[in-house]
């Protein structure tokens, strides 16, 4: 028998002469990087992102370019923009929301090319660490142009 | 019957042609290439960012290219990946939740229209407005 209905298939993927089709239990499913019930959340979170990125991303491109003489803003009127609160919460809700689906992103690419579970694990860390040294760069950033003389 | 397994360049060719592959597949491909080139331009949009951080001069000076026609067909290019990945994204969330399952073909198709008529759009309102 195969085909897509196949009990040789789980969520797609071709199953290994020797594996079973699908886990028997739960049991142990929310343990290690590639589990599927971990996978699922991760999806939810990617799903999460991406549709606070449309909104984010769009109040982004409104204030950042179509409403500012030219498309472009000069250091003053970023400086300017900067100092609300709002604009604020709207630019770093834009920076956590692409840092986190671009990573989630990033990992799926990787977690399909690396092998190896110890492999896997390593190259999430490391995205973790990039991602969490660009959010951390981004506040500072914001911090130190808000904080300037326009 | 056996299955299909080219190797070294035959293997590249045939991942890269489109015969025979569903239309899902040419959308699971675009999305891949879209999401890096929005990877990279993410990691080079914070550098170019970082100029703000040396004051007025590190910044102002940079308008003027930012404003040249080749980074305004840069960003029209870069507005037609990020239609694309958005509206592409979408689809996918839908289909998880089972929507579209049986009209791959035609969603695929809708994707790939409303992304070039959305990025046709946002090429007029940058380059001839």
């Amino acid at each position: 028998m195969s085909g897509p209905m196949s009990p040789r298939r789980f969520a797609g993927r071709p199953v290994a002469d020797g594996q079973t089709a699908a886990p028997r239990s739960m049991e142990g499913l929310s343990r290690g990087p590639a589990t599927p019930v971990r996978a699922g959340r991760l999806w939810l979170v990617q799903v999460v992102t991406g549709g606070a990125l449309i909104g984010f991303l769009g109040l982004h491109l409104i204030v950042q370019h179509f409403l500012a003489p030219g498309g472009l803003r000069d250091f003053s009127s970023v400086v300017d923009y900067l100092r609300q609160p709002v604009a604020i919460l709207a630019e770093l809700g834009l920076v956590g929301s692409v840092v986190v689906h671009a990573s989630l992103g990033v990992r799926t690419f990787v977690v399909e090319l690396v092998h190896g579970r110890r492999a896997r694990r390593l190259a999430t860390i490391l995205i973790a660490v990039l991602a969490t040294g660009i959010v951390v760069d981004a506040v500072w950033l914001t911090y130190r142009i808000a904080s300037s003389q326009s | 019957m056996p299955a299909i397994r080219p190797h070294g360049l035959a293997r590249v060719l045939f991942w890269l042609a489109p015969r025979w592959r569903d239309p899902g597949w040419i959308a699971f491909a675009l999305n891949r290439l879209t999401g890096a080139i929005l990877v990279l331009y993410l990691l080079v949009h914070m550098v170019v960012l970082s100029r703000l951080a040396a004051g007025p001069s590190g910044w102002n000076d940079l308008l003027a290219i930012f404003g040249s026609q080749p980074f305004l067909v840069g960003d029209t290019l870069l507005i037609a990946a990020v239609v694309f990945h958005a509206l592409n994204g979408a689809r996918v969330a839908a289909l998880t939740v089972g929507y579209g399952v049986r009209h791959s073909g035609r969603s695929v198709a809708l994707v790939i229209t409303g992304s070039a008529g959305l990025a046709a759009l946002a090429s007029w309102g940058i380059l001839f407005r």
